[in-house]
């Protein structure tokens, strides 16, 4: 799986975009970056998955561990551009029902600046 | 309909979580020699998440830091078409049926998913557990375009 970590809005958003198969292999790339992410004192998260192509159970339980980082310090963990296999997964373990989830990184990045704004 | 592809397919792995993607690899080409299927793209991820689920159940929990094997056998069965997987391993801890229960979904927590998951994209899951010698079968009906 690549990696590509980033930021947006001067720093105050974290942003990863993924590419290839995001499994219990690859998932220890995703949890380095949320303990990267949770240490420089971000919790405004995007995971970009546009280019996964497959993700399971252990993947998933990665997010999950992020969405409960992030929201314990008053922030959040977004998900945008799900491939449809990987939305009919989300969908199964209706986890679309827990993580807000946007279909472009723009989209999800205008979402935290309409939370921050009504803060 | 299926082409002479449907002859059964062994897949032999160390147990190993990089090992695993092997497995789907081969379940995606043995998938896509079959005629016919509908909505295959989906039909083919429910089918290798489920045996990745498997898999790294039995990686982790099964030989949990011991080195071993997973030996994974394809069949395709006709009328209904289905695809019989069954996945063997010598690893000396065996899975906990009577122990496991299923997750409560309005509450996500970071393990506990992988075997509903099997249970959900699969038509049949049965386990016949014995330490150093257990066999999972699983069963799933591949739909056919009309």
């Amino acid at each position: 799986m690549n990696v590509k970590p980033s930021v947006l809005a001067d720093g105050s958003i974290g942003l990863l975009a993924l590419e290839g198969r995001f499994d219990a292999y690859e998932e220890s790339q995703v949890r380095s970056w949320l303990d990267a992410e949770q240490a420089a004192g971000r919790s405004h998260l995007i995971i970009d998955l546009s280019g996964v192509n497959f993700i399971d159970s252990t993947a998933l339980a990665a997010l999950v561990r992020g969405m409960k980082l992030t929201r314990e310090a008053e922030g959040d963990l977004l998900l945008c551009a799900l491939r449809q296999p990987v939305r009919v997964i989300f969908e199964l373990t209706r986890l679309d029902r827990v993580f807000p989830i946007f279909s472009d990184v723009d989209e999800a990045a205008r979402h935290f600046d309409r939370s921050t704004a009504t803060a | 309909m299926t082409t002479a592809t449907g002859k059964p397919l062994q897949i032999v792995i160390p147990a190993t979580l990089e090992a695993l993607r092997q497995v789907s690899a081969k379940i995606e080409d043995y998938i896509a020699q079959i005629d016919g299927v509908e909505e295959p793209e989906i039909v083919t991820y429910n089918i290798v998440l489920a045996v990745q689920e498997l898999c790294t159940n039995i990686v982790k929990h099964g030989y949990a830091g011991e080195s071993g094997k997973i030996a994974v056998d394809l069949e395709l069965a006709e009328a209904p078409l289905r695809l019989i997987i069954s996945v063997r391993d010598n690893a000396p801890h065996i899975f906990d049926k009577a122990g496991w229960a299923a997750p409560n979904l309005d509450e996500p927590k970071e393990h506990g998913l992988g075997i509903w998951l099997i249970q959900q994209l699969m038509d049949e899951v049965d386990y016949q557990p014995a330490p150093g010698n257990n066999r999972w079968r699983l069963v799933k009906q591949i739909p056919q375009r009309a």
